[in-house]
């Protein structure tokens, strides 16, 4: 197949696509799950429908006294019993409800480039910051713990016993790494400095 | 980049968890509230005359047909819904440019997508802020893109990265000779977890 080029403009679009797919969950493990169960459902069916046809006896139940199970529903059994299957079936639902509903978000950020779609997962952005407090802070690195979220980053710093650390400085040199990623959208910075220190680091 | 219908699987696993919501409702209203099973018999008991009158009025070898007017329905189902699970994360292709302007030579001019694997690798391996690469070649929406996964090191400059591997991509435009949209993941594989920080810059 050949691709003509592509012009700016709709390069541009396209990348934008492609950013915006990559930031958003794609659901497929859900659509597998879903797409699994209906298939069972369907031949489990499709079973009972040929036994029934050639008036074979069903393999669970044949399809006229399943009808007659379903018509006198609470009859069919213990009545706790199927409102608890019925509470465990409406949380398999809502499992697919909620995730197909809610737009959902993967853990990464775009970062604006002129000729690429650029994403950058949060655990890679945490670590480069956690580097930057860390020399901002002077302490080693298993005395810095950050968490990058979509519009927050947290900057937990643990201080050396007997040393002070400003939190000024921490935040400074945070704020001047992030903006040099030019992250999208920009997030927040909050240092938190431990008020307990850490003995011989 | 990859061509998992998005929007499919939103309402198709929306679908199915609003039906396994409604039947556990059911199930567990019918179960708990004596009239709402009242009522339901009496529906119920009116569509179970429906469905044996309609058996009766449908005869076939001793049986009837509605049977197998299910199989075939419920066989489209199944074969749709595998249409459906086959095409998440589809669209990878091994061939980056299928053909180029090759008027002037006889045959076709190719390009593989390998070939942008090697010439990154080859660039990018002495780096030391770089712990691992991938690329795919894939084609979205009739365009063929290139899919470059970085995994830096942890505390590597991510824009660092980004910029550099930006200029090599604009000489792999110059040597394919046909421009190639590009989306750039800078991810935090498992290696990056078990491996030392980036000391130096």
């Amino acid at each position: 197949m050949s691709v003509e080029p592509l012009s700016v403009d709709d390069e541009r679009r396209f990348l934008d696509e492609v950013t915006r797919r990559e930031l958003t969950p794609s659901r497929s493990f859900a659509a597998l799950l879903a797409g699994i169960l209906v298939i069972l459902l369907c031949v489990y069916l499709m079973l009972e429908s040929v036994l029934a046809f050639f008036r074979l006896p069903g393999w669970l139940i044949d399809p006229d006294r399943a009808l007659d199970w379903i018509a006198t529903l609470p009859g069919g059994g213990p009545a706790p019993v199927l409102a608890l299957g019925g509470a465990v079936l409406a949380m398999v639902g809502l499992f697919f409800l909620l995730g197909a509903v809610f737009p959902g978000r993967r853990a990464r950020h775009s970062m604006p480039h002129p000729a690429m779609a650029v994403v950058v997962d949060d655990e890679v952005v945490a670590s480069t910051l956690a580097r930057r407090a860390r020399l901002a802070a002077n302490v080693s690195s298993a005395q810095v713990m950050v968490t990058v979220a979509q519009s927050q980053v947290v900057v937990n710093v643990r201080p050396t016993s007997g040393l002070r650390v400003t939190p000024d400085a921490v935040e400074r040199a945070v704020t001047d790494e992030l903006g040099n990623m030019g992250l999208e959208p920009r997030p927040g910075v909050t240092v938190n400095i431990a008020s307990t220190g850490v003995v011989g680091a | 980049m990859n061509g998992t219908p998005r929007r499919l699987n939103r309402v198709l696993t929306g679908l199915v968890g609003l039906l396994l919501v409604a039947g556990g409702v059911f199930l567990m209203v019918v179960s708990a509230v004596p009239a709402v099973a009242q009522a339901w018999h009496q529906v119920a008991t009116t569509w179970v005359e429906w469905f044996h009158r309609s058996y009766e009025s449908t005869p076939l070898l001793a049986s009837s047909w509605i049977y197998l007017v299910a199989v075939a329905v419920l066989l489209v189902i199944v074969v749709l819904t595998v249409r459906w699970i086959s095409g998440q994360g589809q669209g990878r292709v091994s061939l980056l440019v299928d053909r180029a302007d090759d008027s002037l030579t006889p045959g076709d001019v190719t390009v593989s997508g390998n070939v942008a694997e090697q010439m990154l690798r080859a660039a990018l391996a002495g780096r030391s802020d770089l712990l691992g690469l991938s690329v795919g070649t894939y084609q979205y929406r009739g365009v063929t893109g290139l899919r470059v996964r970085l995994y830096p090191r942890k505390g590597a400059s991510p824009q660092k990265l980004v910029r550099e591997v930006g200029v090599l991509l604009q000489g792999l435009d110059g040597v394919v000779g046909q421009h190639t949209p590009v989306l750039l993941h800078l991810g935090a594989g498992t290696r990056a977890l078990f491996t030392r920080e980036e000391r130096v810059r």
